[in-house]
């Protein structure tokens, strides 16, 4: 179960790319297998690469795209979960 | 319809290995007026296609005018690429879609250790973050990989990985042995190229992707029928050379200029391309001239092997006695031709 208080990281086999159209395309080095993220999605991730937790996360997404917060954390967590259950992060160790 | 194969430029941002030309160390490429002058003359000598190497051909300082002026000039083009520029790239190739037949990148390992070891750190990274870009902008693209003695057992991953990328194929090509290439031990032998040339026929039966040889591999006829010598392609070096092929061209070593058929400052394009056909004409006379002999040897029956030898590119080879390729070379020095290949791979007196 995945919390505001965590911080995630990509996992180091999986090479990312962010298009001019706002999408990122994740390749897992290991199985070989494509992924897309859409804008929100995209932002999310640029975050995860500057190791922010989720909650601040969250808080960036709400800010971004003036959301509400419940909102914005329930994409943030299940974002991070999908990852997760893919292999596209890891959990940063303490 | 015949394809040119252009030298955009010699400038390459790898320092492979295996790469047999070292002027890719260089700064020199093709002039726009040189490209643009083989785009008005080139539909006249039946050329609808150009092939883009280098090289790193997209390191060309005006690759985009390139691009566009062949797209405006309504020519269908590929090129080869080890990906690096790709992130930079694409937007023009979405622009260029219609005309674009497709990348092909340099991919020499399926596993990132192996292709980094021969191309350097980080570079496999680059293909795979080139093709995704392709994968999301549905832009075609083909893997291509130079066999070695440090990836030969890697075919069939290789095979698989081009099928989990999306990729519309995988070729397997050969490298020729050079001084560099023999003292880095990166060769194999006749009978390990056989081996492996084995492997891709039965891969090719049941491949989910296109797996296809270069040429250069083992022909039985002593006529292979490559396109250039179907006179189905031409080759275009970045010093504006039409040469007999883009293999030959560049080759470090050996007599310098012995696959020029003429050079595009002092001729036109057409000219050119009957000097082509003249000297490929000339080729094929002395090679059915030496079969008539009883001169060719087994060897020979490596295509690009034979051409490489036949205008002169591989003397620096004679340094390395014990290489496999260089053995019969020597035999054929002294006049104590034989030919078969042995099961070690060196030729057997």
């Amino acid at each position: 179960m995945v919390t505001l208080a965590q911080t995630v990281r990509p996992h180091p086999d999986v090479v990312d790319t962010t298009l001019d159209t706002g999408e990122t395309v994740l390749l897992h080095l290991d199985s070989k297998t494509y992924y897309s993220l859409n804008l929100t999605g995209t932002q999310i991730w640029q975050d995860l690469k500057q190791g922010l937790p989720l909650q601040e996360i969250s808080r960036r997404l709400q800010a971004r795209f003036e959301v509400e917060p419940e909102r914005a954390d329930r994409s943030v967590l299940a974002l991070v979960e999908d990852l997760l259950q893919h292999q596209l992060v890891q959990p940063l160790e303490a | 319809m015949a394809r040119l194969v252009i030298e955009l430029t010699n400038r390459c941002n790898l320092r492979c290995q295996h790469c047999y030309d070292e002027r890719h160390a260089g700064t020199g490429e093709l002039s726009l007026a040189m490209i643009e002058r083989v785009l008005r003359e080139g539909h006249g000598c039946g050329i609808d296609h150009l092939a883009f190497t280098g090289g790193e051909p997209t390191l060309h300082r005006q690759f985009a005018t390139i691009v566009r002026a062949v797209c405006a000039a309504d020519y269908l083009f590929s090129f080869v690429s080890n990906g690096a520029t790709l992130p930079q790239l694409y937007p023009l190739l979405r622009e260029a879609r219609p005309h674009f037949r497709g990348v092909t990148f340099s991919l020499d390992g399926a596993r990132a250790a192996t292709h980094d070891r021969l191309r350097g750190q980080g570079s496999y990274r680059q293909v795979m973050r080139a093709a995704s870009l392709c994968i999301m902008q549905d832009l075609p693209f083909t893997l291509n990989m130079v066999l070695t003695a440090h990836n030969r057992d890697e075919v069939t991953e290789m095979v698989k990985l081009a099928a989990r990328l999306g990729s519309a194929g995988v070729r397997f090509g050969w490298l020729m042995p050079t001084p560099e290439t023999a003292a880095r031990g990166l060769d194999l032998s006749p009978n390990e190229r056989r081996a492996a040339e084995a492997v891709i026929r039965r891969l090719q039966s049941d491949a989910p992707v296109a797996v296809s040889m270069a040429p250069g591999y083992f022909s039985a006829s002593p006529f292979f029928p490559c396109a250039p010598l179907a006179r189905q392609e031409y080759n275009l070096d970045y010093q504006g050379n039409v040469t007999l092929c883009c293999q030959l061209s560049g080759y470090a070593g050996g007599t310098p200029g012995t696959d020029v058929v003429g050079n595009l400052h002092d001729l036109s394009l057409a000219e050119a391309v009957e000097q082509f056909r003249q000297r490929v004409a000339m080729y094929l006379a002395d090679k059915r001239g030496k079969v008539s002999r009883d001169e060719f040897g087994a060897l020979d029956h490596f295509p690009c092997w034979y051409c490489v030898q036949y205008l002169d590119k591989v003397p620096g080879l004679k340094q390395f006695p014990q290489h496999p390729w260089a053995h019969e070379l020597a035999a054929r020095l002294e006049g104590t031709i034989d030919g078969h290949v042995s099961a070690d791979g060196a030729t057997a007196p």
